[in-house]
């Protein structure tokens, strides 16, 4: 009877914990169901996953924030233990976003930076280019002001050209000057010689009639002024008479020359002197223009104390 | 009467092996109240004074509140608590890592536009800057 009765009572009891346990599974399972805040969490989660520039940018931090989010579905768990891994998930979702959002700053940084240096690369380059076209300005001038030397070269030897046949013309002026003065000298000569022959002729008596043309003289005498005593080399004062009587020889009439030498030597000494003075004489009449088979010479020896004068004559054919 | 008596038994083998793994769940969460503590420094030192104030107090509060638990001997709480300090703290110093990276962004575009309006230069490259 006693065993009967527990019996009854085992059953009733175990039927009455299988019925609580069936009800605690059924209420967890709906609380589950349920959770507003997973449910939350997990819609974040996916949109963070999902997001195009974010998605694949912080896979380690989602990974976490999917465990955590596992773990809140499997655990569950009631007031504060919910409330506990509900905080910790919420904040691994908070730190998979943030983290991807650093990354995706990381990058536009990398890209601000990649743009900061082709700016200094474009600036560099047009400062290149400036540099370039500054030195081909540069050429550029230096080639034309080196054309304006060659230029301004030429020029100033155009120019000292110029001025040295200018001077070579005012030398030739010069000459020219000069030779006409030469020139006017001979004739202001001629002219002082004719004068004296007028005076010789005009002494001598023989005046020559006015208008009629001058005759060549007789004779011409050198006098002893001409030679120095002892020596056979004419004077320069002796020059003057020599061209008279070059002048008064002309082309036709012959010449003959007698020279004189001093007393002082011997006879043949004398002679051979005064043959030597006149062969002097006779050469710078040659030189005057006279020709030499015209000539004729002789030396006469001594004749007086200072006679040293030579005689020259004029003959005809 | 023996039916009783080994239900005791059972009770009483129950009771000591929950006491049991009870007092090795609850003992103090020295290691975990420590992680806690560096990680919240290490926010404080990446900026999050600045960048993510109110995840760091948060942060901070929570790390309080485990070390109240831990004086108060409720090992549970302060486990919670030092987890949630922990991660507190990551997402201070995530958010001031992010900050700071915002704000070189926005640096470098501030550059770049005054380098192009400087040097008078228009780069043919595509444009990174922008928040």
């Amino acid at each position: 009877m006693m065993s009967s009765f527990l019996k009854s009572r085992g059953r009733t009891a175990l039927r009455g914990v299988i019925l609580v346990i069936a009800l605690c599974a059924s209420l967890e399972a709906s609380a589950a169901k349920a959770d507003l805040d997973y449910e939350r969490l997990r819609n974040s989660l996916a949109q963070l996953r999902a997001d195009p520039a974010l998605g694949e940018l912080a896979p380690a931090e989602i990974s976490l924030a999917e465990q955590a989010l596992a773990v809140l579905a499997e655990q569950g768990g009631k007031g504060r233990d919910h409330d506990h891994l509900v905080y910790i998930a919420e904040r691994r979702i908070d730190i998979a976003t943030a983290a991807a959002q650093a990354v995706e700053q990381e990058r536009k940084l990398q890209r601000l930076d990649r743009e900061h240096d082709q700016i200094l690369i474009a600036a560099s380059r047009r400062d290149a280019e400036q540099a370039r076209l500054e030195l081909e300005k540069q050429r550029i001038q230096s080639l034309a002001q080196a054309e304006e030397s060659d230029r301004l070269r030429v020029e100033a030897d155009e120019a000292r050209a110029q001025n040295e046949q200018s001077s070579q013309q005012a030398d030739t002026a010069r000459k020219q000057a000069a030779q006409a003065r030469k020139l006017a000298d001979a004739q202001a000569l001629e002219a002082e010689l004719a004068r004296k022959e007028a005076q010789l002729l005009e002494a001598s008596g023989a005046a020559p009639t006015k208008g009629a043309k001058p005759t060549a003289p007789a004779a011409i005498t050198l006098g002893d002024n001409a030679f120095a005593p002892g020596l056979a080399v004419l004077r320069p004062a002796a020059q003057a008479l020599i061209a008279r009587i070059a002048a008064a020889a002309g082309s036709e009439l012959k010449l003959r020359i007698e020279a004189h030498a001093d007393d002082g030597g011997s006879v043949k000494a004398n002679l051979a002197l005064s043959e030597q003075r006149a062969q002097a004489v006779r050469g710078a009449l040659v030189a005057a223009g006279v020709a030499g088979k015209r000539i004729s010479t002789a030396g006469l020896g001594a004749k007086g104390a200072h006679a040293r004068e030579v005689k020259v004559s004029f003959a005809a054919h | 009467m023996t039916v009783l008596r080994r239900n005791n038994l059972f009770v009483l083998i129950f009771f000591c092996v929950s006491q049991f793994t009870g007092c090795a769940e609850t003992k103090p969460p020295l290691g975990l109240l420590d992680d806690a503590g560096h990680r919240v420094s290490a926010a404080r030192s990446d900026g999050a004074q600045t960048y993510a104030p109110l995840e760091l107090r948060g942060a901070e509060e929570r790390l309080g509140f485990a070390r109240t638990a831990m004086k108060a001997q409720e090992y549970e709480d302060a486990t919670r608590y030092a987890a949630e300090a922990g991660i507190a703290a990551d997402l201070a110093q995530a958010r001031a890592r992010l900050g700071k990276a915002r704000e070189r962004v926005a640096a470098r575009s501030r550059e770049n536009a005054q380098l192009k309006v400087d040097l008078s230069v228009e780069p043919d490259v595509q444009q990174g800057g922008g928040q």
